[in-house]
């Protein structure tokens, strides 16, 4: 007979369990932390216009960092989303002069396609995807910028492009707006489908998935044309709200990707990870920097938060899950 | 298996290995009899050959550090960032410390330095080295995967260049003596620095070929748990490859800027790129415990000879960044493919 | 063969370990003498890992004394342990692939001319030379990813008899060994016996347990429960495997010979002439409905190859496969499993499940098509009471459905693979070394499963050693 003591005993153990075992609740604590702290020390945080700029910079980063978490989650990583975003953007602002509708459907197709060759390359020749999206990292970036001759591209003809970025759909901007849906749609995808469970199993183990009849390839393949999808869907968001299209525009947001989507408590193993966890870690990763610029800190010091920052919450995520599996046994 | 096929698996293996140990050779021979047929006069000029080795040697030298980190089955994306930050780092250091006892800054006149260049030197390496060391606690005692670690290092650093130097550049001029190591050359042709990077180079090669030091690496990526049960301390070798690495970027940008005289905040931006594409040439792979520093030194002259073949074509720098990733991915291809047939011959032995 | 004067090597009275509250050891009392073999068996947790590693410094015990020749020790680390002439063969290969076999032998011990130059050449004959002591001859120079495995089995004693130990553990070393190579390696083994070490073998393959040990000692639960000695007493299985299991279970599997032997008329499967070149050539044959099929061969026969061939997971060389009289090509595993194929590998955690995904997901990870609704979703709900069905049905040992796989022990993981196969409905399935590594109870209960099974008509082909 167990007595009452042992029994609140137990609830209160399960209840850290729950805790410290979802990455996704952590996630959240840390989201509401950096808020509050933040909030305090720099008042400014709070007005209305001051968040909703961080919601709409932290969507367009949030949407490749979805695309990434995908990868992470099957077991992979791609080094090469920024460069994805650079190139789609740069070869669908060729199409302009067809119209901005398909321009931009141009730059999701190449999007796409990038994503294809990534998937396909690593697939069909089994090779390490670091090295892979390393390598293409390079090349896209330096075909983006060939094919433009560094050139940048104005949207002033193009009047749904030039205000993409800076629209409003029910007060919301719409970049918020497609980051939500694109989060919902793949949340509904990982968590409801048979392709959901096959990409958390693969990335668990992928020989495993391979004997248990998963067509482990084919799913690869799918995510990384995924994850070239969410970059190029960014780019239009950014260039649009500097007028112009720049061969260089998704330079450094393979880092801010990863940052993300590790805060959001993907691990780089696979197997672990949630669409909305990085969507609590852009929140959280954006307020963070925002407290730093509005701190009057510096621009320069952005680049500084961010390395220490993925270092920093992989520590931390580290520490964590030690604690949760000492307590856990 | 007949006796007949253990010989005919024996001398096919034997040919197959010839190429393999010629083959960065043969690459490398290639490579200059493309460079003078496409440009004959300029390929093969003293000024041009001088570039070329120059370049090499700096790339080189970042590779010899990232080739160790490799050959421990991790990755180094920082050493690019180390080549600014660590001079940018010493300068503004040794600035404050004369500010503080001579009350004068070395700083003079719009960004031109005035100090001897030895101190310099010094701290540059040192720094070098000590992000290196961070780098390997990072990732031995923190379990932050390497790629990670030095990939937010790398942007940290840029970050802290910029801020220690205001983003400008820092010109090295007035120093006496700074462009001795990175300008003088043997006979006209064969550069100091380049000098400087075989010594660096070989005697790597004879550290890792010839003594425990490479047993202990070559052990560690190899199969960090046999190294473990056997009792060798592989977070420690770890550490010192991050720590090594850093310092060669350290001491590559002593010789990139005493050959420009200035310290650009933007110098060594993407290097570390080319680092992990000569070292991808020369047999190094992610995999660990595989690869030999000889073969980086042929692969750095044969990257710097294509590199240098591109821009006597007019190609754009952005071309090089397009054929160092395509390399990456293709050198890459043909170690997987090179390592899925051995496994093939031994299932059929 | 005359016994030398026996020399008390190891002496180890009353240790006790503890891990994070649970008792590994309760007070355990070993001894060994040289010139002998003694083998230490238990189920998996039993404790012999825990012992041998306290005798090789691995852990210090929390308890108890250790004499050492006579002599009291303290056994404070492997370097220790070396010191006192104890050389152990790990449970994990030791070996780095990439490097040579001398390279492997001296690993972190190398020998140097002038402090810092390796002395190559001093390392090859001293490799030669233990290579020749344990009467094995392999070329020093090769590089270990070509070695066989029995001589990668050799490389690894090589390294442990380096200081020249009396006291040798030898850990599952021939887990990954098929019978002749398990006859060689014991040969060599009781040579290094008539040279006067003591040896400590660590096994779960009675049948070999019983050729190799002079004396056997049987741990159950943290205490020796028994001890046997070869010289007095028959040595047979269950007068092992009763104190192992701390009751007189054995195989109960009581069927009508007759039951075991009927089968359907309708040929399943037809394999003909089936060859992989350098696995196994021509295999001819017919598997009937409802029929437990049999194959009977030693490791690196070919059969893990010619299951993965019928799985899809290889692709033979020549050779046609029909199902239901119809031709079949299988092109990989997903094909397999549409056609009604499944199969159990032998490596359950490379290759049967994903660690760390729960236990349901990995029961229904291959029958999600069956499951699924309208626009594409799955039908949870439903899903989750299939696993709780199986769970029950094979009395799975673990808290539910949420589980992660990684924390059940390796029988109940075994049968949550099985669960897997069952949940599909296959007309067929391939049974490689379902029982590897799962103690002597799980292993009758999946027996016992396998049976009822065929009792409902479905076909398996078994390899089980």
């Amino acid at each position: 007979m167990q007595n009452v003591d042992e029994i609140t005993q137990k609830n209160k153990l399960s209840l850290t369990k729950l805790i410290l075992s979802n990455n996704l609740f952590i996630g959240a604590i840390i989201l509401i932390c950096v808020f509050v702290v933040a909030s305090i020390l720099i008042p400014a945080i709070l007005q209305p216009i001051n968040i909703l700029n961080v919601l709409r910079t932290n969507s367009i980063s949030g949407i490749v960092a979805v695309g990434l978490t995908m990868v992470l989650i099957i077991g992979e990583i791609d080094l090469s989303v920024g460069s994805i975003m650079s190139m789609s953007l740069v070869v669908g602002g060729m199409f302009l002069s067809l119209g901005s509708i398909p321009a931009l459907i141009i730059t999701c197709l190449i999007g796409l396609l990038l994503g294809f060759i990534n998937g396909y390359i690593i697939t069909k020749w089994k090779m390490s995807s670091l090295m892979v999206t390393l390598g293409m990292l390079s090349v896209y970036a330096g075909l983006a910028n060939v094919i433009s001759n560094g050139q940048a591209t104005y949207l002033y003809e193009s009047e749904l492009y030039l205000n993409i970025g800076k629209g409003y759909i029910a007060y919301l901007p719409v970049s918020i707006i497609i980051f939500l849906i694109v989060v919902i749609i793949l949340t509904f995808i990982l968590l409801k489908t048979k392709f959901g469970k096959e990409v958390y199993y693969s990335g668990a183990n992928s020989r495993s998935a391979w004997l248990c009849g998963i067509k482990v390839n084919k799913i690869k393949i799918i995510v990384y044309m995924l994850c070239g999808l969410c970059a190029a869907m960014a780019g239009p968001l950014l260039a649009s709200q500097t007028n112009r299209i720049i061969p260089t525009q998704g330079a450094g947001y393979e880092l801010t990707a990863i940052a993300i989507a590790v805060l959001g408590g993907t691990t780089l193993d696979g197997g672990k990870g949630s669409v909305v966890g990085t969507l609590l870690g852009a929140l959280t990763f954006g307020f963070l920097l925002n407290a730093l610029s509005l701190s009057k800190i510096g621009t320069y010091a952005e680049l500084v938060l961010k390395g220490a920052l993925i270092i920093g919450i992989v520590i931390l995520l580290n520490y964590v899950n030690k604690r949760a599996a000492a307590i856990c046994n | 298996m007949n006796r007949n096929d253990n010989e005919l698996i024996k001398y096919s293996s034997n040919a197959t290995d010839f190429i393999k140990k010629y083959l960065l050779l043969i690459i490398l021979i290639c490579t200059c009899v493309i460079g003078i047929i496409i440009s004959p006069a300029i390929f093969p000029s003293p000024t041009n050959i001088q570039n070329i080795l120059f370049s090499c040697c700096i790339y080189g030298i970042i590779t010899v550090g990232q080739a160790l980190v490799m050959l421990v089955k991790e990755i180094d994306l920082s050493v690019g960032s180390i080549v600014a930050f660590a001079p940018v780092t010493s300068i503004f250091i040794i600035n404050k410390i004369m500010i503080a006892a001579t009350q004068q800054s070395i700083i003079v006149g719009g960004n031109y330095i005035q100090a001897s260049f030895l101190p310099i030197v010094l701290l540059t390496i040192l720094i070098g080295a000590l992000v290196g060391i961070a780098n390997g606690v990072i990732v031995v005692k923190l379990k932050v995967p390497s790629l990670i670690t030095t990939l937010g290092m790398l942007n940290a650093l840029a970050g802290l260049t910029y801020l220690f130097s205001g983003g400008y550049a820092q010109y090295l001029t007035k120093i006496p003596n700074v462009n001795w190591i990175g300008t003088n050359t043997v006979s006209g042709i064969l550069p100091v620095s380049f000098i400087v990077y075989l010594a660096i180079g070989l005697t790597m090669v004879w550290l890792l070929g010839r003594t425990k030091f490479g047993k202990r690496i070559y052990s560690t990526g190899g199969n960090e748990k046999a190294a473990l049960f056997s009792g060798i301390n592989t977070g420690k070798w770890k550490t010192i490859s991050f720590g090594l690495s850093g310092m060669f970027a350290g001491v590559a940008a002593i010789l990139y800027s005493s050959r420009l005289e200035s310290v650009e905040a933007i110098q060594g931006q993407g290097y570390e790129l080319f680092s992990i594409a000569i070292a991808v040439i020369g047999g190094i792979t992610l995999q660990g415990g595989k690869g030999t520093m000889a073969g980086t030194i042929l692969a750095a002259l044969i990257l710097s000879i294509v590199l240098n073949i591109m821009s006597l074509l007019g190609l754009v720098s952005w071309y090089q960044t397009i054929i160092t990733g395509l390399i990456i991915v293709f050198a890459a291809l043909m170690h997987t493919y090179t390592e899925k047939s051995k496994t093939k011959r031994l299932i059929a032995n | 063969m005359s016994s030398l004067d026996k020399v008390k090597l190891l002496e180890m009275k009353n240790i006790v370990k503890c891990f994070s509250g649970v008792t590994a050891l309760k007070g355990v009392d070993f001894e060994l003498y040289s010139g002998e073999i003694v083998s230490l068996v238990g189920v998996n947790g039993a404790g012999k890992s825990t012992l041998s590693s306290i005798i090789a410094g691995i852990y210090e015990a929390d308890e108890g004394e250790i004499y050492v020749k006579g002599k009291l020790q303290v056994i404070t680390s492997p370097k220790k342990s070396e010191e006192l002439g104890i050389g152990i063969v790990h449970q994990e290969p030791t070996l780095v692939n990439g490097m040579i076999v001398w390279e492997n032998i001296f690993l972190n011990r190398e020998l140097l001319k002038t402090n810092i130059l390796l002395d190559r050449e001093r390392m090859k004959v001293e490799s030669k030379k233990i290579l020749e002591f344990i009467g094995f001859d392999i070329d020093v120079n090769k590089k270990v990813e070509e070695l066989t495995l029995v001589e990668k089995e050799v490389v690894e004693i090589a390294k442990a008899m380096l200081l020249n130990p009396q006291i040798l553990i030898l850990d599952e070393v021939t887990a990954p060994l098929n019978q002749t190579e398990v006859e060689h390696l014991f040969d060599i083994i009781r040579d290094l016996k008539t040279k006067g070490l003591g040896i400590i073998f660590i096994g779960h393959k009675i049948k070999e347990l019983t050729q190799i040990s002079d004396r056997v000692v049987v741990i159950r639960d943290g205490n020796i429960v028994g001890e046997l000695d070869g010289e007095t007493e028959l040595l047979n299985e269950k007068a092992i495997i009763h104190p192992m299991l701390g009751e007189t279970e054995g195989w109960h599997g009581e069927y009508n010979e007759k039951q075991m032997q009927q089968h359907g008329d309708e040929v399943l499967l037809h394999l003909d002439n089936l060859t992989i070149k350098g696995s196994y050539n021509n295999i001819t044959l017919d598997v009937y409905k409802g029929e437990i099929l049999g194959f009977a061969g030693l490791k690196g026969a070919g059969i893990t190859e010619l299951f993965f061939s019928i799985f899809g997971a290889l692709h033979s060389d020549s050779g046609i496969i029909t199902k239901n009289e119809k031709k079949i090509q299988v092109k990989n595993p997903n094909d397999a499993i549409k056609k009604g194929i499944g199969m159990i590998t032998n490596d359950r955690q490379k290759e049967g499940l994903a660690l760390t995904q729960s236990v349901k997901d990995n029961i229904v990870i291959s029958s999600l098509d069956l499951y699924m609704g309208p626009l594409g979703l799955l039908k949870e709900q439903r899903l989750k009471e299939q696993s709780k069905n199986y769970i029950k049905k094979l009395d799975i040992k673990t808290t539910g459905n949420d589980q992660l796989v990684q924390f059940l022990s390796g029988g109940n993981q075994q049968k949550v693979v099985i669960s897997k196969w069952l949940m599909r409905n296959m007309d067929v399935i391939l049974v490689d070394e379902p029982t590897r590594g799962v103690d002597v109870k799980a292993k009758n209960e999946i027996y016992n499963l396998l049976i009822d099974q065929k009792m409902e008509k479905k076909s398996y082909i078994n390899y089980i050693t």
